[in-house]
């Protein structure tokens, strides 16, 4: 049983939100802006906090500072505001993650799964040589095998082999001549470029909750592909 | 302090400086007639001797008693030493004695008279021999001259004692007037006199014609004879009435120096101060006119009145003049060229430093910074309101989103209820597209609202932008796959590097692609050109359309234009306005073709000799994304300026005209 908050000061969306939460593993608790969200924290225990930015009396933001002192609890900032500056701003005073609205009720779902098995799965991850781990993604050298937050992905040979030189180096860019030649283990001849655009293409819809805004299998558009895991970590 | 200015005080100064003056010049004169009586150069008896001969009358006694002897009025020739100590012997050029009472007593003052003197037609040269009894038995000048000279003799070395003495008390007390000069005993205020009402010039004029007058007039006539004490006396009180009429207009002009404004109180600082005031209420060119006029009058009249050697010195003056308003306009007209020269620049915030200017380039100055300042605020004003603009839409969107999201999740959960009502299920699906229209809308709106005011942050880098079209490409491989597009892309093998931010130049590629997803004709190809032509990276987007593209080019860039009138399909009509705008922000242009059913857009953007490093590159680009995106502020500051800058020129124009006309007429 996890305990869900969800801060928002539209009672509309709070309803939306129950609806699509709606399972028997989650119990649901309501907070209509950032200083009921720290009462019902100080009251019960919570696994997960869904929050809004704008609200009256403590906005989310402050809420958040308010909430990193007392508590580690993931928390997904869940707002109209949808600037860079914005969602910079929230990953930094402690954030997990960052949704915008309109949201895809789906993918706050799948974030929201994602989250809380992270949470309480923390700590307890087995270390084994074989297996590369980044946020959320696992990769078992030995077995050949993916698994995303615990479940598994069927991955090609060629994606499978590009996602693991992108995980051995994560924040590193790779140039599409780069990844053609560590791969394919042959020189670039000039057209690879596209290939490998299309694979890492399927590799992001198959491994992101939003392929077109993925959260870790990054385009550097120009320049080439990395793997980044910092702020969900 | 002020017990020191009274009335009393300054009569004993007063005195203290005649007295001590008066002493001091005596003492001169004493001096002076020592010094021509050899008092200071040789013996006792030779000076008592001069004195003898020259001042007690020693000389004309033996003068007299020559033209007497010569005319052998001996009985005359007698008369001169009754009652006298000095008797005589009269020789001729052979010796002959003509003439002879002299007594040679033991205490003898001798010396003799020569002169060339005409007797009986014969000219010779006479030698008169005088002998002062030097025990003085009758009282005579001879015995008066004699006393006098003994007490001169031991106090000549003092006279200049008592001179200095005398000088320095005299001074002292002059300084003490000069300082007390309008000063009271009753308060520190200085009390100019009625007589200080005159102009100061004036006043001085007045001083020093009487003083040139009464020296004219007492030097040439009244001069007295050759008497020592009269010409002493005569002298001392000349100097007396001068010294003090010296003073006073000393003092004058101390007292109206202390009152202050000096020079406003003088006719020619009025003369000057009433042209100044004519002058600047004149406008220019009369002002010059009258200016150059005046200086004309004044060279003719030099020439008029001194002629030659007069005009050359007057040239010399007015050359010396014309030279250095000449190189002081040169001067400000260099601070006022400066001024329209960053003005013209587009340099608001530069100011002329008025402080240096005058006149009329003064006016110009200023006329100059208050252009700069109002173009300054109306740059100001429009940057701000384009700013409160995206603000606007920011915070409108921002508003619109929250009601959107309800009314998305709530047409998603109606769409998820079970019904057998195939109109609801059909109006759910109307629902569903439209919200989400909608906040596509939203997004594109913020979006083109940003980047066409430059709202962004931008930070160009060097960006491959083979590599960049070929992702571009991959991640739009499936959809264009299902709309039976076949993709064709050329490119060199070798980089194409270019200075971009990768971001933004996807959108830009992005938009391009989705409008090629939406309206190309299924079945056809789709062509994606990278070229590097003329130092510019060439990226074509070539596709057929499917419906007849019947709009221009120019209307496919503007807002809210759609390729389809029908406005049914999703899109904001946006994509190519902010294509356009991210394009413009990084430097590079976007050009749209259409011809016929083929649509064809270009971006360019200039090559860059940046080789594409491997892990190098990653920390290095970091700081030139910074300078990058300050250079894009800037960059973008003076793109807003621009559309000044005819006003500029104008401005600019207009003060140098206004600054010819200043030198011209100052040349002339």
């Amino acid at each position: 049983m996890y305990n869900i908050l969800i801060c928002d000061d539209d009672p509309d969306i709070v309803h939306a939100l129950k609806i699509y939460l709606n399972d028997p593993q989650y119990a649901l608790f309501e907070a209509g802006n950032g200083a009921e969200a720290l009462e019902a924290l100080k009251r019960n225990e919570m696994h997960m906090v869904l929050m809004d930015i704008m609200m009256p009396e403590m906005d989310g933001i402050s809420a958040m500072v308010k909430i990193r002192e007392i508590s580690n609890v993931p928390v997904i900032l869940l707002t109209a505001k949808s600037e860079d500056n914005d969602k910079i701003l929230g990953l930094n005073v402690g954030a997990d993650d960052y949704i915008t609205k309109p949201f895809n009720p789906v993918e706050v779902a799948a974030r929201v799964r994602s989250q809380l098995r992270r949470y309480t799965r923390l700590g307890s991850a087995e270390v084994r040589p074989a297996v590369m781990a980044l946020a959320g993604i696992e990769l078992d050298d030995q077995a050949k095998t993916v698994t995303l937050d615990g479940n598994p992905v069927t991955l090609t040979p060629t994606e499978y082999d590009i996602l693991k030189l992108l995980m051995e180096h994560p924040g590193t860019v790779f140039s599409p001549a780069e990844i053609y030649q560590r791969v394919w283990k042959e020189d670039p001849i000039g057209n690879e470029s596209t290939t490998i655009a299309v694979h890492i293409r399927h590799l992001r819809e198959k491994l992101e909750i939003n392929p077109n805004e993925p959260r870790c299998l990054k385009v550097v558009w120009g320049r080439g592909y990395k793997m980044e895991g910092g702020s969900l970590k | 302090m002020r017990k020191r200015n009274t009335l009393a005080a300054k009569i004993i100064a007063w005195i203290i400086m005649i007295v001590g003056a008066c002493t001091m010049l005596a003492m001169i004169l004493g001096i002076s007639f020592l010094s021509a009586d050899s008092f200071y150069m040789n013996s006792y008896s030779d000076a008592e001797k001069n004195v003898m001969a020259n001042r007690a009358g020693g000389f004309d006694d033996a003068w007299t008693v020559l033209d007497a002897a010569a005319n052998k009025n001996y009985t005359a020739a007698k008369a001169v030493s009754t009652g006298k100590n000095i008797t005589f012997r009269v020789t001729d050029s052979s010796g002959r004695v003509l003439y002879d009472n002299l007594k040679t007593t033991p205490k003898l003052i001798s010396f003799r008279y020569i002169s060339d003197t005409t007797i009986d037609g014969s000219t010779d040269t006479y030698t008169v021999t005088c002998n002062i009894d030097a025990s003085f038995p009758n009282e005579d000048s001879y015995a008066k001259y004699s006393r006098l000279c003994s007490i001169l003799y031991s106090q000549r070395i003092n006279l200049y004692v008592y001179a200095v003495i005398a000088g320095a008390a005299a001074f002292a007390a002059f300084l003490y007037l000069m300082h007390s000069a309008g000063r009271r005993s009753t308060d520190d205020e200085i009390h100019p006199s009625p007589l200080q009402a005159i102009p100061g010039d004036i006043a001085i004029l007045g001083y020093l014609a009487c003083m040139a007058g009464i020296l004219g007039v007492f030097s040439s006539s009244f001069y007295p004879a050759r008497d020592i004490i009269g010409v002493a006396m005569y002298e001392e009180i000349l100097f007396l009435i001068e010294g003090c009429l010296l003073a006073s207009c000393l003092l004058d002009i101390a007292v109206r120096v202390k009152r202050g404004g000096y020079w406003h109180h003088t006719l020619i600082g009025w003369i000057l101060r009433s042209m100044r005031s004519v002058l600047s209420r004149m406008s220019i060119v009369p002002k010059t006119v009258l200016i150059v006029l005046g200086v004309s009058l004044l060279e003719a009249m030099s020439i008029l009145l001194f002629g030659r050697s007069g005009y050359a010195l007057f040239w010399f003056f007015k050359t010396a003049a014309v030279f250095c308003l000449l190189v002081w306009a040169a001067e400000m007209l260099k601070d006022l060229l400066n001024g329209t020269r960053a003005l013209a620049e587009g340099d608001l915030s530069s100011q002329v430093d008025v402080s240096r200017l005058k006149g009329d380039f003064r006016e110009a100055g200023e006329n100059l910074n208050h252009i700069a300042a109002g173009m300054n605020a109306a740059v100001e004003e429009r940057m701000k309101s384009e700013r409160m603009k995206t603000e606007l839409i920011t915070n409108v969107s921002h508003d619109i989103k929250t009601p959107l999201t309800s009314i998305i999740n709530y047409t998603d959960l109606i769409a998820k209820e079970p019904t057998d009502n195939q109109n609801i299920r059909e109006y759910t699906e109307v629902l569903t597209r439209q919200s989400t229209r909608l906040k596509k809308l939203i997004e594109d709106l913020i979006e083109a609202s940003k980047a066409s005011t430059g709202n962004l942050d931008v930070s160009l880098a060097p960006v491959d932008a083979g590599v960049l079209l070929t992702q571009a490409a991959g991640e739009y491989e499936q959809r264009m796959k299902s709309q039976n597009l076949e993709l064709i892309i050329t490119r060199p093998e070798q980089p194409v590097m270019i200075m971009a931010d990768g971001r933004w130049l996807w959108r830009v590629m992005d938009n391009l692609m989705v409008n090629i997803c939406k309206y190309a004709l299924p079945g056809t190809r789709v062509y994606l050109d990278l070229a590097a032509q003329d130092g510019q990276a060439l990226v074509s987007f070539k596709n057929t359309s499917r419906e007849p593209l019947n709009i221009s080019a120019e209307e496919l860039m503007g807002r809210f234009v759609r390729g389809d009138s029908s406005r049914s399909t999703e899109g904001s009509g946006l994509g190519l306005s902010i294509a356009e705008s991210l394009t413009e922000l990084q430097k590079g242009t976007i050009r749209l073709t259409v011809d016929g059913d083929l649509f064809k857009a270009v971006l360019s953007f200039p090559l860059i000799d940046d080789k594409p490093e491997k892990r190098e590159l990653i920390a290095p680009v970091r700081n030139m994304e910074i300078q990058a995106s300050n250079r894009i502020w800037i960059a973008k500051q003076q793109e807003m300026q621009k559309s000044y800058r005819s006003y500029y020129i104008g401005a600019g124009i207009i003060a140098a005209l206004l600054l010819l006309l200043v030198l011209s007429g100052i040349l002339s």
